[in-house]
Order: C-alpha cells, then structure tokens, then sequence
C-alpha cells in the first residue's frame, strides 16, 4: 500500500481546477446563447448540455475513450498536434469538465434570463451593442450565479470517479484523484487509515469550496446593500 | 424633419400613422392602448413597422420597399421610458455615461438636467422623479437626433410631478431636435408642446396646433377614454363638439374658489382648480355652451361677458349656425339657431358679446407655470446654464 498523499491532492486539485476552468470557459457563451437566443434545435442543445449530469459517469467514460482515446477520431487528431488526452490528468480534466458543466450552464442560464429584458432595450436605444451589454448589465447581475455555477462544478470535478477512471484508468502520480485514490486504498486489505484520511481531505476541501462561494455571494449582497440596493 | 409613414397591425387594431415632425416638441395624446408607444417604439427602431418608411433628412431609418433598416443602436435616439430604466449597480454618473456616444462631454447636461447634486447618491436612494431626471440626462448626453418621451410621468405623486414637469419646460426648449412627448393628460401637453397630434386606436384623429386638437376633443369625454368607441363622434355630430381654447393669465384668486383670469383687456372668472396667481393657462369653452347678445350680460348668473366681433357665419344643415367670434385676438366658436340669427340681425363684422357661465369651462390647463417662471428669474446662476447648455446642444 503506497499512496503518496500530497502528489495525490495536487492532482486532485490541478485536475479539478482545470476540469473547472474549461467547462467555464465553454459554459458561459452556452448559457448566453441559451438564454438570449430562439433557434431551430434548441432544445437539443439545451439537452445535450444537460446529459452529462444524467448519463451514468462509467458510459460518459467510455465515449471519451472511444472520441478521444489513442485510436478515436479526435484523439488521434488531438496526438497529431501534439496533445495526449488519454491515460493523462489532462484526460482526467477533461472528464471532470464534461461532468461539471451543466452544472455551471443551468444556474447561469437562469441568472441571465432574470435580467430584465427593458434595461437591455434602454442600453440598445443608448448605442450599446451585445458585448457591451453583456459586460454592463449582464455580468454585473448574473456573477453571483456564475460563482455558484463554477464552485459546484468544481466540487463536481474534485469528486468525479467513473467517467475518469474509465477514460484515463486509475495511474498513479498521473490520474489517481483523491476519488481513485479512495477506491485503492479500499482494495488493499490495510488500507482502512489512509482512507479516512483522504475521506477527511476530500470532505475538508469540499466544505472549503462551497463555504467560499458562500462568502463570495453574500459580500457581493453586502456590498449592494450598502450602496442602498434593495 | 422626422418623417413618419408607417403600419403595423396590434392586438385588436392596425396602426396606421402618417405624421411629420419639425423641431420642437410634439404632444401624442390620446387613450390607453391607442398606439402612442408603439409608434415611438418604430421610431426608436424597438419594433419593426409591417411596411412604410422613417426618415430623419435625408438619413432612412426604415423603408419597407427598399429594404433598409437602420439599427436602433445607430438612430441616434434618446428616450424616457414610462418607468426609469437604471441599472442599479452603478451609481449615477455612470448611468448617465451610459448614454455617451463618441467620448462627448455631458457636463453641460448634468447640469441642465438637473443631476449634478445626485451624482454621488446611490441609485436606488432616489426618488421615482430624480430617477427620471437621470434618465433625461443619459437621454441628453448621447447627443440626440430624436428625442422620445413615453409617459415620463407615469406612477410620479403630484410633487414629483411638477418638479419633473418644470424641468422639461426649462430643458426642451433648448434641444434643438424633433421630441416627441406621448401622454394622456391635457395638462401636460399643453405645458411642454405647442404641435399636438391625437392618436386614437391607431389612427390620427387630429394634428396642429392647441386650438385644433385639444379643442376637438368630445365634451365631457376624457381624453383617457375618447377613441374606446371608435371614433370620438359622429362626423354629423362634429358641431357639437367643437370647442375654443381661450389664452389667458391668472391675475387674482377669491376666496369663494374663482380665478380671475385675464384675456386681454378684459376678463373671465373660471373655477380656479391648481391655479396660481401668474400662471398662463388656457380654457376650453363648447359652442353649445355660449351665448351671443348685443347688450353685455348683466345680472345673469352666467358670470362672464366678453366684447368680440363676428368673423364668419356658418350655415350647418340642421338648422343650426356655428358663429365665429373674434376675442382680444382669440377665436370663440358659438352654436346657436338659424333664426336666433335672423332675430339678433348677426351678420359679418358686427360687435357682440359672448356670454358664458364659468362652470362652462370645463377644462383648464396650466400653460407656464408661475412658480417655475419666477424661481428661474429669481436664480440667475441657473439661467445662465440654460444659455451655456444651449450653445452646446446644438
């Protein structure tokens, strides 16, 4: 039994903040083009952002491993420009992104459809196009839901377990998360300690996350207070 | 000259306008529901008209044949909308600076508009008329083309009402452009406008001047309501419902609830409502309600008399004659039978007195208030904004 706690908490954490920071990234142009735009097919996309959460993590696994495993259409176009998803913590991450993104998408998305749609028009008449918009009325009014979003997924992503270990298998000083290295320590018969210990990180750094977003939110509420916003 | 030709089928009626506007403010009145903000909404560019054109000169906003549509963000409007519409994030300077085109100045309409003292205070510490008065500003600081005012006044208390009422009588008048002012209060157009248009499901009923649009409005009929049965009248009713508005200035208030009013050299007593002593207002008198004599009216109860001189007779085919009299200036429309004209000899060119009770005048309206005249003679400081603000606009 050799599980070397710190390598094991930086991967979890590099893991999950980059898992967080991708699914960002992609989450906040897809809950705008949600909330702000009637296509044909939107339903589909609203669908197809929401299956991560619903689909069971060990098929979201293997569909990674079959786009973008070594032999996988995107895989190998990915190998050929030199970056190595499989059997990688950057694999890992990317598994963690995919399971955390709805859950960054729906609370931004319904922030962003509570904005009121007369203060856009005003800024429309004032000149001011949709990036200005979203800049000066959008991002202001919708972070706190943005923060939530992303401290959620990043909670999500710190204890994502199937779809990784499916994906990127379970290597030690490349894959194993804490969740794998939970799953390990399990297997071996001495093993009870050191899974109370990574229990304890994992639950310690997840009270942290969520405890975080909580400050955050509730200065942010503070601060408007102050300033006399009802 | 905003030129306007469009339509554009509502829930229940088409609007179909075809109106000009020269530079000034033009008052939209007429019901709820009539169309007034959906036209100012085409005209923004908020909605899109089924088919015509708009036109600012020589610039096409819209035209339907040609297919061209100019964005709102490029027309260049400002607009008050029936409810302030700030973002409450900011504080007040930034809202105005939201509407800044093309890193102009806006001290000048900080100023003008009356913010400056509410730059600092947070958004939502203002009152519902402060609120406007910033939106006013962010209206003015964009340098507009057009200005549009979509009931500013809605849901103000009758305070805040006068303060904002006031300070769009001392701020229009500077701006140089097109304003359009939608409202369904007689007061309030007559204040702010001297072109008025009567707007009613859909429909241009009127538009020129005070005496031509406010006059036609139906007796008894509140302009909130006139329009719900169609057409306000009966074209063959039309007598019936025609009016004079007579100008005058408020000399002296009684105690038993009379105002003196002056029209030229001479003088009506009218229910004195809001009135203060200083205020021009005006009155509205129905045809049906007048009565001509040659001898001045003396211990009747109708209280006023006025000397005048007929200007024109005109024979209407129900037996009835509608007599135009000239007043201090003024034109008095009189309804009375075509044997009453046979009776009293009523001809061209004869002097006559028009009688009427005060009760008659059933409408009155503040023109320029004389609380707001005598603060802006009394504060020169603030007079001389007004002329610094209106080199700067244009």
């Amino acid at each position: 039994m050799n599980i070397d706690l710190i390598e094991t908490l930086l991967i979890s954490l590099r893991v999950a903040l980059a898992g967080m920071a991708g699914a960002g990234l992609i989450a906040v142009p897809v809950a705008f083009i949600l909330a702000r735009f009637d296509f044909p097919g939107k339903w589909l996309l609203s669908a197809i952002t929401l299956l991560p959460l619903v689909m069971p993590p060990v098929v979201t696994g293997y569909v990674l491993l079959v786009l973008f495993g070594p032999h996988g259409p995107l895989g190998s176009l990915l190998s050929s420009m030199g970056i190595e998803l499989a059997f990688r913590w950057t694999g890992a991450a990317l598994a963690a992104g995919l399971v955390a993104l709805p859950l960054i998408i729906r609370p931004l998305r319904v922030a962003l459809e509570a904005v009121d749609p007369d203060l856009h028009e005003a800024l429309k008449v004032a000149g001011h196009g949709r990036i200005s918009r979203f800049v000066k009325l959008d991002l202001p009014l919708v972070w706190p839901g943005l923060v939530a979003g992303l401290m959620l997924g990043f909670a999500k992503a710190l204890g994502e377990f199937g779809a990784t270990i499916t994906f990127v298998a379970n290597i030690p000083g490349e894959t194993r998360t804490l969740a794998l290295a939970v799953y390990t320590a399990l297997q071996s018969v001495e093993g009870e300690q050191i899974v109370w210990i990574l229990c304890t990180i994992s639950i310690l750094i997840s009270v942290l996350a969520v405890g975080l977003s909580e400050w955050l939110v509730a200065r942010f509420d503070k601060r408007r207070k102050e300033h006399g916003h009802a | 000259m905003l030129e306007v030709d469009v339509r554009r089928q509502l829930a229940g009626f088409k609007l179909d306008v075809s109106l000009r506007f020269d530079v000034g403010v033009t008052a939209i009145l007429g019901p709820s529901g009539a169309g007034k903000s959906t036209l100012l909404r085409l005209i923004s560019g908020l909605d899109r008209p089924d088919e015509g054109s708009i036109r600012l000169g020589n610039q096409v906003w819209f035209d339907s044949e040609q297919n061209k549509e100019l964005d709102v963000r490029h027309r260049q409007v400002g607009m008050m909308f029936q409810h302030p519409r700030l973002l409450n994030h900011m504080d007040v300077l930034s809202n105005v600076e939201l509407g800044v085109r093309d890193e102009q100045s806006y001290e000048d309409v900080v100023k003008l508009t009356g913010v400056e003292p509410l730059i600092l205070r947070p958004v939502a510490s203002l009152s519902g008329g402060e609120k406007q008065r910033v939106m006013l500003a962010r209206a003015l600081a964009g340098k507009p083309k057009v200005l549009l005012l979509d009931e500013p006044f809605t849901g103000l208390d009758q305070v805040s009402r006068r303060e904002l009422l006031n300070r769009l009588a001392r701020v229009l008048p500077t701006v140089k452009i097109p304003i359009l002012f939608v409202t369904h209060a007689f007061d309030e157009a007559a204040r702010l406008a001297r072109h008025f248009v009567h707007l009613s499901a859909g429909q241009v009923i009127s538009s020129g001047s005070a005496e031509e649009v406010l006059g036609g409005i139906a007796p008894g009929v509140d302009i909130e309501r006139a329009g719900e049965r169609g057409p306000d009248l009966p074209v063959d009713a039309h007598e019936a419902a025609t009016s004079s508005l007579i100008s005058g200035e408020v000399v002296a208030l009684e105690a038993s609830g009379l105002a003196r009013i002056k029209v030229g050299g001479q003088s009506v007593d009218a229910p004195a409502g809001n009135f203060s002593v200083g205020d021009r207002v005006y009155l509205r008198l129905w045809a049906r309600d007048v009565v001509l004599s040659p001898l001045p009216g003396r211990q009747l109860s109708a209280r006023n008399s006025l000397a005048g001189r007929i200007e024109t007779l005109e024979q209407l085919n129900n037996g009835q004659v509608m007599v135009r009299i000239a007043v201090e200036g003024e034109a008095i429309s009189a309804l009375v039978m075509a044997q009453t004209v046979k009776d009293l000899r009523l001809e061209q060119g004869k002097p006559v007195f028009v009688i009427f009770k005060s009760t008659a005048l059933d409408l009155s309206m503040v023109v320029e208030d004389a609380v707001a005249r005598k603060t802006s003679k009394s504060k020169p400081k603030e007079v001389s904004d007004e002329t610094s603000a209106d080199q700067v606009i244009e």
